[in-house]
C-alpha cells in the first residue's frame, strides 16, 4: 500500500490544473477593471437584495398621505412617491423582484433553448427544420412587442412578465446549441460513444448539452441587462409586478405623472435600472472576453 | 463623439428658433379643448355612450326637453313647446317647437323625434336600454312612439312612472333628435343611417356639426349655419386627444390650448397661481365607490363587511390624493339630484372598530380579497391607500392594475372579491343610481344589469321601496322615499360609497361663455366665445 | 461552363429557398399574433357594446365577428382576409386596419428613419476613432457610451429628455407630431408631415415639426448608436489589423488614406448589414419612445389597441411591423452574403 493511489494521483493533477486555471482567469479578469466594476455592481445588487430590511429606512408599503411627493430630504432620502411612500426603502426592496425576474427568466430559457437546439442539431431532418422554423418566427417579432403580446395574454403579474420574456429569449439559445450540436455531433468522441450502444437522448444530455454550455453561459450573462430593461419595459407599461410592489419600471410609471413638477418620483428608479444594468453588461463584456473561444483566438 | 454634440447641438439650436414661433396662442375663431378622446368609437346619437362621444354630440344634437343647470329638478323646453301627461301617466304628448330647424335647414317635426327615438330600440344598440325600461320592443315601437302630425308626438310608456323621470330620461343623450329626412337618404341596408352618422357625417339642430373625427386624435367641429338660436362666438371647436395632465397643464400654461378637461388635483393646485388661468366649478354626480362580493365566503359575513366600511380613510384620501377633486359621500344618490344632498356619512377610518367588528364575525384572519383596479389615476391611488389600512387588521387586497377594458370584464364576469369603480349616472334622476345599486332583478340573478344582483347582494324590501319610488307621481314625496332609501341601503349594502366628484375646468381667461354640465360631459359650448 | 449552369441553379434555388422561408415566417408570424390575439383575457364583444348593453345586443355582435366559429375557421378567415389586403375593421377606429396602417406607419417611418440618420452620422466615426485609436481614450470613450446606450431604459430616458429639454430649458417642443393648432394645415400626401409640409410650402408647419421630432429622433439615434458604433469598431478592428493595411502603410499612404480609402471601404459591406439591422431594432425602440412622446405612429397604435383589446389592429399592426422585420433582416443577410465573397464560402 505504499504505493500511492494510481486513480489519486491523476485526480489530483487535474484538482491542480483547474486551480491553476482559475486562478489564471481571476488574474485576467481582475485586469480588465470594467469587468471588475461590474462585478462589484452585481454583487451590490444582490448584498441589497439580501439586507433590504435592515438598510431601509421605513416601511416600503405604507403609505403616509400627507407627505406625498415629499422632496428628497434627511428623512426621505430619495423623496417620496405619490402615496408618501419612502422612495429609497421601494428601491431596496425592489432589487429583489429585479433579480426575481432575471433569475426566472434565465432558468427557464436557457434549459429550454439548450435542449431544442440540441435536440435540432443532433436529430437533424424534419424536426430540425420545423424547430427552426419555429425560431425563426419567434425572432421575427421584435422582442419587446411579442412580450407585450404574451403579458397581455397571461395577464399582468411578476412571474407572467417573466414567463413572457422567456417565451422571447430562449431562441437565441436554441441557435447557439444547434450550432455547436451540428459540430458535435459527427466528431470522434460522439461517434464512439454512439458505436458504444448510447442512444440519441444519451448522447444528447450526456455529450451534446454539455458541449454548449459555455456559449450558452455567455450568451447568458450578456443577455441579463436585455432583460433587466425588457422586465423594466413591462413593468411601465404596467403588465409587469402588480401594486403595491416596489418594481422600478412600475415606479418609472407611476413617476411619469409627476415628471414635471416632482422629478425624483420618475428619475430615481430609472437611475437604478441603468446602473443594475450596466453593470450586467460589464461583467457579460468581461466574462465574454474570457470565455468565448472564438475571441479567445483571435488575441 | 464631438460629432455627436455638434449634431445635437444644431438640431437643438434648430428647434430652439421654432419654438418661439410656436409660442403664438390659439386662433381667434377657435376654441381647442384638451381631452381623453381615444375612447371615442361612434358619433350617432342613437348608440353613442362614451363620455368623450356623449360630450361631442350633446354639442351637435339637441333634446325634446333639458334641465335647467341651476336647478336640475325644474325642465324646460328645447325642441318641444310643450307636453302633457295623460291622467294614467301612461301617455306623454309633445307640442313641437316650430322655430327650430336642423342644419341642413329643414324645420323640426314631430316624425324626426319619432324617428330618432325608435332608431336606438330598432337598431338594438348597446344604448337601447334606455329606452326600452320603459316596455318598448322592436314590435311594438312604432305604435307607441308616434308622430300624429308635423306638431305632436304621443309617447306611450307601459306602466305609470314619475313623469318627471321619464322626462329626464329624454333629457339624456338618447333623447338626441337628428334630422330623419336627410338621415333616411343615407339609409343602406335597413341601418337607420347609422354607417353614414358614425363617423363622418352629422344631422342635428345643435349650435355645431361634425367636421372631421380623426379617431384617437382630434375631432373638429364647426358652427352650425343654419342654428335657429344664438350662435356661438366661436366658429370652430378643436377637441384635441391629450389624456396626460401633466402635458395639458403646460399645453394650456404656454397657451396651446384654450381648455383643459382632463387636469388631476396635482396639476390643479401647480395652475393655482397662474393669473393667465381661471378655473371653472361645476357640478359632477360620479359616484366613487367600491363592491363587494357576498358570493365570497369571507364577505357575505354582515360584521365584516361592516369592519370594511371603517377601513378607508375617507378624508385622508380627499385631502391629500382626491384634493379638490372629490369630497367625502356615502349614499348611493349624488348630491345635486332629487334626493341627494342629505349629507349622511357615518363612516370614517376606524382600525380598533373595524378590529372588534372582525373580531365578533368570528371570520379567520388574515384573508385575502382579489380586486382589480383601473390603471388610471386616481382609482390606482385610492386602491392602495385603502390596501394599506386594510393591511393592519388582516386583510390582504390582492391588488392588480389593468387598463380600463379588461376592469370592466373582470367587474361584469363577478369573478372577484372587491371591484373598485364609478358611477355616473345615465341620466339625471336618482332613479339610474337608485335601481342599479338597490333592486334586484329576478331574471337577472348575475347582475348583468343591476348592481346588487352582480354583487349577490339580496336588497329585500329596499327593492320594492325603488320600484314603488319610481312611480311615485308627487315630487316632495317621492324625494322623502329617495331619502329614506339612501340611509338604509348605505348601512345595509355591500357598497362602500367613498366619494362624490368635483367638478372642475381650467380654461384660459380669454375663454367666456363655457357652462359646464350636470351628468357626466353635458358641459354646452353654444354659449362660448372668446376675447 | 458546368460550373456556370451550376452556378444559375444554386442562386436560383437560393432565391427561391430565401422566398419560402420568408412566406413560412410570415405565416407564423400572423397564426402566432392570431392565437395570443384570441387567448387575451379580454372580451372584444364588450368593448363594442359598452359595459351596459343587454344579452341580446352582445350576442348580435359576437355572432357578427364570428366568435362562434371554431378558432381554425376564425384564423383562416383571418389569413385569406389579409392575402386580399382586408385586414379587418378596427373597431376603435371604425375604419380599416389597412387604412389605419398606412396612417400612423409613415409617422414611425419618419422618426426612426432620423433616427438612424442621427446613429449613423454620429456611430460610425465613433466605432472608425474606437478602432483606430484602439486601447486609447476614443477607444474608451466608445465603449463607454456604446455601454451607456446598452443600458439605460430608453422610456425612461425620454422621460428625462423631456424633463429637461422641453420643460426646463425649453429647447424643444412637448409631445406630439406638432402644436395642436397646426392640426388640419398639411394634407396628407406621403404621410411624412416633414416632407408634406416642405412639398406645400407650408414652412412654419415644418420648423414646428422640427421642433417636434428632435428630441425623439436624437433618442432614438442614441439607441442605434450604441450598437452601430460598437459593430463599426469591431469590423473596423478587424481591418485594420489586415495585410494590405501594414503594406499601403508601407507604400507611404497617409493615415487618413489608409483609414478612409483602404479599412473603411473595406468595411463598407458589412457596415451597410450593420445599419440595416439596426433599423430593424428602431421599429422595436419606437414603441416605448412613441409612447412617451404621443408620436402617431405605428407603436402607439398598437400599443393603444392592444389595451382597448382592439385585436384586429393589434394583429395588423403586429403582422406589419414583423415583416417589415424580416424583410430587412433577409435582405440584409442576402445582400452580406452575396456581397461579401468570404461569407459565402464555408460559413457554418
Amino acid at each position: 500500500m505504499s504505493i500511492a493511489d494510481p486513480v489519486d494521483d491523476p485526480r489530483r493533477a487535474l484538482r491542480a490544473a483547474r486551480l491553476a486555471e482559475i486562478k489564471l482567469f481571476t488574474q485576467r479578469f481582475l485586469r480588465n477593471p470594467l469587468g471588475v466594476l461590474g462585478l462589484i455592481i452585481v454583487a451590490l445588487l444582490i448584498f441589497v437584495a439580501i439586507f433590504a430590511p435592515l438598510l431601509a429606512t421605513h416601511d416600503p408599503y405604507l403609505p403616509q398621505l400627507t407627505k406625498r411627493l415629499s422632496a428628497p430630504s434627511t428623512e426621505f432620502w430619495f423623496g417620496a412617491d405619490e402615496l408618501g411612500r419612502d422612495i429609497y426603502s421601494r428601491l431596496l426592496y425592489g432589487s429583489r423582484l429585479t433579480l426575481l425576474i432575471v433569475g426566472l427568466v434565465v432558468v427557464t430559457s436557457a434549459p429550454v433553448g439548450l435542449i431544442i437546439g440540441a435536440v435540432s442539431g443532433t436529430v437533424g431532418g424534419w424536426l430540425d427544420a420545423i424547430f427552426m422554423r419555429i425560431t425563426d418566427v419567434f425572432l421575427a417579432i421584435p422582442k419587446l412587442l411579442l412580450a407585450l403580446a404574451f403579458v397581455a395574454a397571461l395577464g399582468p403579474g411578476i412571474v407572467n412578465a417573466a414567463l413572457a420574456i422567456t417565451l422571447t429569449a430562449w431562441p437565441p439559445y436554441a441557435r447557439l446549441a444547434r450550432a455547436e450540436a451540428l459540430v458535435v455531433r459527427n466528431s470522434d468522441y460522439v461517434n464512439a460513444v454512439r458505436l458504444a450502444g448510447a442512444s440519441e437522448w444519451r448522447i444528447i444530455i450526456f455529450h451534446i448539452i454539455p458541449m454548449c454550455l459555455n456559449s450558452v453561459i455567455v450568451r447568458v450573462t450578456f443577455d441579463m441587462a436585455g432583460i433587466i430593461l425588457i422586465a423594466a419595459g413591462l413593468g411601465f407599461i404596467g403588465l409587469g409586478a402588480q401594486p403595491p410592489l416596489p418594481e422600478w419600471g412600475a415606479m418609472i410609471s407611476t413617476g411619469r405623472k409627476y415628471i414635471f413638477d416632482q422629478w425624483w418620483v420618475a428619475t430615481v428608479p430609472g437611475f437604478a435600472i441603468f446602473i443594475v444594468s450596466l453593470g450586467f453588461n460589464l461583467l457579460g463584456d468581461a466574462v465574454r472576453d474570457l470565455l468565448d473561444p472564438h475571441l479567445r483566438q483571435r488575441r | 463623439m464631438r460629432m455627436f454634440k455638434a449634431l445635437a447641438g444644431v438640431a437643438l439650436g434648430v428647434a430652439l428658433a421654432t419654438t418661439s414661433v410656436a409660442m403664438a396662442a390659439t386662433p381667434k375663431d377657435t376654441l381647442v379643448i384638451a381631452d381623453a378622446i381615444d375612447d371615442v368609437i361612434t358619433l350617432d346619437p342613437g348608440e353613442v355612450s362614451e363620455v368623450a362621444g356623449v360630450l361631442v354630440s350633446q354639442q351637435i344634437y339637441q333634446p325634446l326637453v333639458t334641465f335647467d343647470i341651476n336647478d336640475p329638478t325644474k325642465i324646460i323646453p328645447v325642441l318641444a313647446k310643450s307636453w302633457e301627461v295623460s291622467a294614467d301617466g301612461k301617455t306623454f304628448t309633445f307640442k313641437m317647437n316650430r322655430d327650430a330647424k336642423f342644419s341642413s335647414g329643414n324645420p323640426v317635426t314631430a316624425y324626426d323625434a319619432e324617428y330618432s327615438l325608435q332608431r336606438p330600440v330598432l337598431l338594438n344598440t348597446r344604448i337601447s336600454f334606455i329606452l326600452t325600461q320603459f316596455g318598448f320592443t322592436k314590435d311594438n315601437v312604432k305604435d307607441l312612439i308616434k308622430a300624429t302630425d308635423d306638431d305632436t308626438l304621443v309617447f306611450t310608456v307601459d306602466q305609470q312612472y314619475a313623469p318627471s323621470f321619464v322626462l329626464y330620461v329624454l333629457s339624456s343623450y338618447t333623447g338626441g333628435i337628428i334630422d330623419a329626412k336627410t338621415v333616411k337618404a343615407h339609409d343602406v341596408g335597413g341601418d337607420l343611417g347609422n354607417a353614414w352618422l358614425k363617423q363622418a357625417n352629422s344631422a342635428g339642430s345643435g349650435p355645431y356639426m361634425l367636421t372631421k373625427w380623426e379617431p384617437k386624435q382630434s375631432i373638429l367641429l364647426s358652427k352650425n349655419p343654419n342654428f335657429w338660436q344664438t350662435p356661438p362666438g366661436v366658429s370652430k371647436l378643436f377637441i384635441q386627444q391629450m389624456p396626460e395632465s401633466a402635458t395639458e397643464r403646460l399645453a394650456l400654461e404656454k397657451g396651446d390650448i384654450d381648455v383643459a378637461n382632463k387636469l388631476g388635483p396635482d396639476d390643479f393646485a401647480a395652475i393655482k397661481d397662474n393669473k393667465d388661468i381661471t378655473v371653472q366649478q361645476g357640478n359632477d354626480t360620479t359616484i366613487y365607490y367600491f363592491g363587494l362580493n357576498l358570493r365570497n365566503e369571507n364577505l357575505k359575513n354582515p360584521k365584516v363587511v361592516e369592519a370594511i366600511k371603517y377601513l378607508v380613510d375617507y378624508q385622508g384620501i380627499a385631502d391629500t390624493i382626491g384634493k379638490g377633486n372629490v369630497k367625502v359621500h356615502q349614499t348611493m344618490i349624488p348630491d345635486g339630484f332629487l334626493g341627494g344632498g342629505i349629507n349622511y356619512t357615518p363612516y370614517k377610518l376606524d382600525i380598533d372598530k373595524a378590529k372588534s367588528l372582525l373580531a365578533e364575525s368570528g371570520v379567520k384572519l388574515p384573508f385575502t380579497l382579489d380586486t382589480v383596479v383601473w390603471n388610471v389615476p386616481p382609482y390606482a391611488d385610492y386602491a392602495q391607500a385603502i390596501q394599506s389600512t386594510m393591511a393592519q387588521v388582516g386583510i390582504n387586497l390582492n391588488l392588480q392594475v389593468v387598463d380600463g377594458q379588461q376592469w370592466l370584464d373582470r367587474y361584469r364576469s363577478h369573478s372577484l372579491d372587491i371591484w373598485f369603480g364609478l358611477w355616473g349616472p345615465d341620466y339625471p334622476d336618482p332613479q339610474s343610481n337608485a335601481k342599479t345599486f338597490t333592486v334586484n332583478d329576478p331574471t337577472d340573478p348575475d347582475g348583468k344589469g343591476n348592481l346588487a344582483d352582480r354583487f349577490g347582494w339580496n336588497s329585500g324590501d329596499l327593492s320594492n321601496q325603488v320600484l314603488a319610488a319610481v312611480k311615485e307621481q308627487d315630487t316632495d314625496k317621492r324625494r322623502q322615499m329617495y331619502e329614506s332609501i339612501e340611509k338604509a341601503q348605505a348601512d345595509a349594502s355591500p357598497f362602500v360609497y367613498m366619494f362624490q366628484g368635483i367638478r372642475k375646468v381650467a380654461v384660459r381667461n380669454n375663454v367666456k361663455g363655457l357652462v359646464l354640465g350636470f351628468t357626466y360631459s353635458d358641459d354646452r359650448y353654444g354659449a362660448v366665445s372668446k376675447e | 461552363m458546368a460550373a456556370t449552369t451550376n452556378r444559375t441553379l444554386r442562386v436560383t434555388y437560393g432565391i427561391g429557398s430565401w422566398l419560402v422561408t420568408v412566406a413560412i415566417t410570415l405565416i407564423g408570424l400572423a397564426a402566432l399574433t392570431f392565437f395570443i390575439g384570441r387567448v387575451v383575457p379580454i372580451d372584444p364583444v364588450l368593448r363594442i357594446v359598452g359595459e351596459k348593453a343587454t344579452q341580446d345586443v352582445y350576442h348580435r355582435v359576437y355572432l357578427e365577428l364570428g366568435l362562434d366559429q371554431p378558432l381554425y375557421v376564425q384564423f383562416w378567415r383571418y389569413i385569406s382576409g389579409v392575402l386580399r389586403g382586408d385586414f379587418g375593421i378596427s373597431f376603435q377606429t371604425t375604419r380599416p386596419v389597412l387604412k389605419d396602417l398606412f396612417d400612423y406607419f409613415p409617422a414611425t417611418l419618419e422618426l426612426s428613419t432620423l433616427g438612424l440618420i442621427v446613429g449613423v452620422v454620429a456611430g460610425v466615426p465613433m466605432g472608425v476613432a474606437g478602432a483606430y485609436w484602439h486601447e486609447k481614450w476614443p477607444d474608451h470613450l466608445t465603449r463607454v457610451v456604446g455601454l451607456v446606450g446598452y443600458s439605460v431604459p430608453i422610456f425612461w430616458l425620454s422621460l428625462v429628455g423631456l424633463y429637461v429639454f422641453y420643460y426646463r430649458l425649453g429647447w424643444v417642443a412637448g409631445p406630439g407630431q406638432i402644436d395642436v393648432f397646426y392640426n388640419g394645415i398639411v394634407t396628407h400626401v406621403t404621410g411624412s408631415i416633414l416632407i408634406d409640409a416642405l412639398t406645400q410650402g407650408q414652412f412654419d408647419v415644418f420648423w414646428n415639426a422640427i421642433g417636434h421630432i428632435t428630441l425623439p429622433a436624437i433618442l432614438l439615434g442614441y439607441y442605434s448608436l450604441a450598437y452601430i458604433s460598437r459593430m463599426t469598431r469591431s469590423v473596423m478592428l478587424d481591418q485594420l489589423s489586415r495585410e494590405y493595411i501594414l503594406t499601403a502603410r508601407l507604400k507611404g499612404a497617409s493615415e487618413l488614406r489608409v483609414v478612409m480609402d483602404h479599412a473603411l471601404r473595406n468595411a463598407a459591406i458589412p457596415l451597410v448589414t450593420i445599419i440595416a439591422l439596426s433599423y430593424g431594432g428602431l421599429l422595436e425602440g419606437s414603441v416605448l419612445v412613441e409612447t412617451i412622446f404621443s408620436w402617431p405612429g405605428i407603436g402607439n397604435y398598437i400599443y393603444q389597441s392592444l389595451f382597448a383589446a382592439d385585436m384586429n389592429a393589434v394583429l395588423g399592426g403586429t403582422l406589419l411591423v414583423g415583416a417589415v422585420y424580416v424583410l430587412i433582416n433577409s435582405v440584409s443577410d442576402v445582400l452580406y452574403r452575396t456581397l461579401d465573397p468570404r461569407a459565402r464560402e464555408g460559413s457554418r
